[in-house]
Parts: structure tokens; sequence; C-alpha cells
């Protein structure tokens, strides 16, 4: 008789993760605003661009704060849930079952990860599909591209937090290197638009993309919403650099594997 | 035979039977391994692993045999937990070979469903509930759910199933942890130090079980203790290992006829001095002292008076004799002889 050791370390882990839904159900209640605020003032908003670049503008009105929840909850599943399983001893526990250390990190990331992005998915399509039915199937490509660009710099951070935190064996300090990455991306954005006007340049801009690829797309798509036109990628362009940032992505979670698979000892 | 000396009947087993002797002195620096033709569980060969610069375990190999309760005894920080969690796959070694069931177990976890853990300091999701967590252990292991009630009342703890495991208190989870480790019924068991959070009832509940699962199971024990008298109390063999190294391993009984017939106790007030004139009787193989005298021990055989010798170094050094007493009579003696160091 063979066991299903990946299923049930997934169910037990999402068990202890999700045990009080308090982040998902605030962020539902934010999505359920927006449906209020949506049947109140009108569904496509007031942007004055092409109707990609309004699709585009939607559709990151409505991922802003899930996006935020998102990245709360993915950084407490692991920095919090994971670390505390390295430092108390439950991840030796699961080492010691027939299961290869590739799967369980896979069965704790499909919890940690997976499930907050689904939430976050299905909360901010749900809330997408209400009030903006026509945008989502006359305009697909901005949409997903506008979700792609959304979650690659949250993903980089969550796969930064979860390497550091494997080889630090604890999650607290890297609970707020992740909250500290995460705002502080936004300031840095600011700061580095104010350098490349002061130089003329859109090289800074160019190169802080590639960590977070949604200020490329939204260069591309709501150039006209920018003081600036230090700046203004094509669609390919914009593209490239969304799929720069999830390779760069895909490394670091890489890593992450190879350390927890080779190199973690408990 | 009763439960109330497991060291009797885990003796009983199949090496006594069998009439093998399984001794070995070992040199720290060329262990040696018993060889005796038994079918070993785990073997582990010239394994080294440092921390950094702290070097954990140093050259230590070891057999664990088939249906044996294997103490690993030694004080802390010699190097027991290194070598457990190497045997285990959660460590991978510097250099040396392990294998268990004959694969290398951190390549290997498929062997980790023949082996059951109990972890020195035991952890499970504390909020899941005691029989639902083992059940969810019989599916991962994919044995009958009907197993996890099994084991629980193997281990006298079917009476809180539906608690939840961060409920129990420190002996409870310590049974949770050895029911656990039993669920799927593993033909290896090993246990890390499975008695440092019991008091001594529930240390002898605990060792009585592993006695008795022994008995009733067949299963193999390695179990690791720094309180030596506890292992007194189950082991058949132990594997003695202090700074890394393996000093000695062996049949209990056949270690103390080894090393502890034959060894004189002084109590002094001066042990270093009077060891020192001990040493040049020609006799004498060993004279180690310690915080309470000196362990002597005499090569074999030839007639000499050591009471009368170490009466006339003692006078003519100077050195006040408080006490002189031939024979062991536990582990403690035997580690301190094996190893020259006391237990801490």
């Amino acid at each position: 008789m063979s066991g299903r050791p990946f299923l049930e370390i997934l169910s037990s882990v999402a068990g202890e993760e999700y045990r009080f839904p308090i982040l998902e159900v605030f962020a539902a209640l934010f999505a359920l605003g927006t449906l209020v605020l949506a049947g109140a003032f009108g569904s496509t908003g007031h942007f004055a661009g092409t109707e990609e670049g309004a699709a585009f503008a939607l559709v990151n009105s409505l991922t802003g704060l899930p996006v935020m929840v998102l990245v709360v909850l993915m950084l407490k599943n692991i920095a919090y849930g994971l670390g505390n399983d390295l430092e108390s001893g439950v991840i030796r526990t699961y080492l010691s079952y027939p299961l290869r250390r590739s799967s369980l990190l896979s069965a704790r990331l499909v919890s940690s990860i997976g499930i907050g992005l689904l939430l976050f998915l299905g909360i901010s399509l749900l809330a997408l599909v209400i009030t903006s039915t026509e945008t989502i199937l006359s305009q697909p490509v901005p949409v997903a591209l506008c979700y792609l660009g959304a979650l690659c710099y949250p993903l980089l951070i969550v796969a930064l937090v979860l390497l550091l935190t494997l080889v630090m064996g604890r999650g607290g300090p890297t609970l707020l290197v992740g909250i500290l990455l995460y705002f502080a991306s936004g300031i840095l954005t600011s700061l580095l638009g104010f350098l490349g006007a002061a130089l003329g340049s859109g090289l800074p801009l160019r190169v802080f993309a590639v960590i977070r690829p949604d200020i490329a797309l939204q260069r591309h798509y709501t150039t006209g919403m920018f003081a600036d036109d230090l700046w203004v990628p094509t669609l390919a362009e914009a593209v490239t650099y969304t799929a720069l940032g999830y390779l760069l992505v895909a490394l670091v979670f890489a890593v992450a594997y190879l350390y927890f698979s080779r190199r973690l000892e408990t | 035979m009763t439960l109330d000396d497991p060291r009797q009947v885990a003796r009983t087993g199949s090496n006594a039977e069998r009439g093998e002797s399984n001794l070995h002195r070992c040199e720290p620096a060329q262990a040696l391994i018993s060889g005796c033709g038994t079918m070993s569980v785990a073997s582990i060969r010239d394994l080294s692993k440092s921390y950094g610069s702290v070097l954990a375990v140093d050259g230590l190999s070891l057999e664990i045999e088939e249906g044996a309760v294997m103490g690993l005894i030694g004080p802390n920080g010699a190097g027991k937990t290194t070598t457990i969690k190497v045997l285990l796959g959660l460590l991978s070694p510097d250099s040396g070979e392990v294998e268990v069931f004959g694969e290398d177990p951190w390549d290997n976890p498929r062997i980790r469903a023949r082996v059951g853990t109990v972890h020195e300091k035991s952890s499970f999701p504390l909020h899941q509930k005691v029989l639902g967590y083992l059940e969810s252990a019989c599916r991962i292991y994919g044995v009958p759910e009907s197993r996890a009630a099994e084991a629980l009342r193997e281990v006298d703890l079917d009476d809180v199933p539906q608690r939840r495991v961060g409920e129990l208190s420190a002996g409870m989870l310590q049974k949770f942890a050895i029911a656990h480790a039993l669920v799927h019924e593993p033909e290896f068991i090993v246990a890390d130090e499975p008695t440092s959070n019991l008091d001594p009832r529930g240390r002898n509940e605990l060792l009585d079980l592993i006695a008795r699962l022994n008995r009733e199971t067949g299963a193999t024990f390695l179990v690791s203790s720094h309180i030596l008298s506890e292992l007194n109390r189950i082991c058949r063999s132990v594997a003695i290992i202090s700074r890394g190294r393996l000093w000695a391993q062996g049949d209990v009984d056949e270690l103390w006829s080894r090393y502890g017939a034959g060894v004189t106790r002084v109590s002094t007030d001066r042990p270093e001095l009077l060891a020192d004139r001990i040493r040049e009787l020609e006799y004498v193989e060993i004279a180690e002292v310690d915080s309470t005298g000196i362990s002597i021990r005499e090569v074999a055989g030839g007639d000499r008076d050591l009471y009368g010798d170490v009466l006339r170094l003692a006078r003519e050094a100077g050195v006040r004799i408080t006490g002189i007493e031939t024979g062991t009579s536990s582990l403690e003696e035997l580690f301190r002889i094996a190893t020259g160091e006391g237990d801490n």
C-alpha cells in the first residue's frame, strides 16, 4: 500500500496556515467594497486613453490592495509559518516521512503561496468580472499582463524571503525584510523617477523594471498618466521585462529548492 | 518473564540465543565495527561531520544489528545527535559511508517508510488533534488508519485522541512521538534522548515500553542517552562515543566483563600524584584520574598485589587514601574506563 505524503503534508500545512483567515476576509471585504463603489460610480473608470490603457488602469486599480494583502499573507506563511516550522523542528518531523525534500517544499509552497494566489485571483477576478465583463472579454492581453506585472515583484520578494528563511533557519527577521522590500520598492520607484528626470534619462527606471516589470507595463499602457516621457516602452519591451522579471523569480525559487534539497540540515 | 526487568527481557533476544560475541574495544582513531555475521539494519563507516570549525563526529564507525536494542551513550556534545541525524538522512556527512537497509538515507527517502523516529525535541503541528494527526501519518505511510488508534493504545495514550497536540504535557508529547514513530510498524526505530523531557516515572514507563516493543515486534532500536543508567536497563549492546569518536561497541555484559572486572577505584586527596606513581607499575594498563579518584585497570594474567602496591605508593608519596574498591556496577564506570571521562 503506497501512501500520499505530498497531499497529507499539504493538507496539514494548509490547516495550520489558514485556520484564521483574517487577511483573506479582509481582501474579500475590499473586493466587496470595490463592487459597491463600482455600482455607484460606473465600472470602467475615467481613464481618458486607449481602450487597452483603460482596461489596464482598471485592473491595476482593482489589484492594488489585494496584492498588498496577498504579499502580507504569503510573507506570513513563508517567514512566520515555515520559519517557525524550521525553528521548532516540525520540518524535521516532515523530513522523517518517505518523501523527497523537493516534494516536501512543494507541498509547503502550494499551501503558503499557491492557495494565497488562488484566493487573490478569485477575489480580484470576481470583482473584475462583475464590474467590467466587457473589458475583460475585449482586452484580455492588457488584463493578463497587468496581473502578471502586479504579481512579479511580490513573488520575487517571497522567493527571496523563502531563501533567506531557509538559510537562517528562522523567520522573524525575514518577515521584516520582506515587508521592508515591499514598501521600499514604491519609494524607490519614485526616487528613480526623480533621478531619471534630473538626468534626463529613463535608464534608472529601465534597470529597476527588471525586478518590477509592472513599471514597464504601466509606462507602456498608461503613458498619458505620467508627467514625463523619460521612457515609453513598446509592448514587446514591456513583455520582455515581464519575462525577465519572472526568470529572476524562477531563478531565486530554484536556488531555494536546491538549498532545501541538498544543503538544508535540520 | 515480566516487564519489571526489561533488560533481562531485552537480553533474551536473537544475539544471546545465537551465543554470539559482539565485543570490541575501539581505538578512537580506528574504530572497529562488530562483524560477527549478523544482519545489520544500519551501518556507519568512517563518518566525519563538522559544523563550521567544530568537528562533531570524527571517523566514527558503527553497526546496528537486527533485533537489538542498542544504546548510544556519551556525554552531551559527544556527537550522538549528529550521528543519529546522519543516520536518518537529516544531515549529509562530510565524509564516510552511511547505510540504512543497504541504502544511503540522504539520497533515498523511501527507506524512511521502514524507520521510526523519535527526535530529542519532538515537534508536531500543534493545532492538530492527536488521533487526527496520527491518521494523517497513516495515510502518508500508506497503512490502514486503524493503526493510529492502535499506536495510541500501545503507548497508553488512547484516552486523549481528541486533544490537540499542543495541549499535551511533555510526557504525553513524548509518548505521542513514540506512537508517531510506531504508527507504520517500522523495522528500525531511532530514539534520540527519548527520556529527556520525562519525570522518573515517565522514564521508567518509556524504557519498559521500548523493551516490550522490542520483544513483541522484534523491531531494532537505537536509543541514545547521556543518562547511562537508563540504557543499562534496556540495552543488550552499547556504543560508547565521546568527542565524536567511538570508543567501544559491543554486548553490555561482555563490555562489563572486559572493562568492568579488574577495575580498581582508589579514592584519594591527591589523585594526580598517586596516578603517576601507579602508572609506573608494569602490570597496570590504565590509571585514569577523575574528580573522585583513580580508576585502575590491570593487564590480564599474572600474580600481583595491586592493593598492597597502591598502599605502598601512597605511603611513599605521602598521599592519603580514603577508599579502595574493586569491580564496577554501572555503565557510568564502563564509560569512564572506556573513554577516560566522567559522565556528565
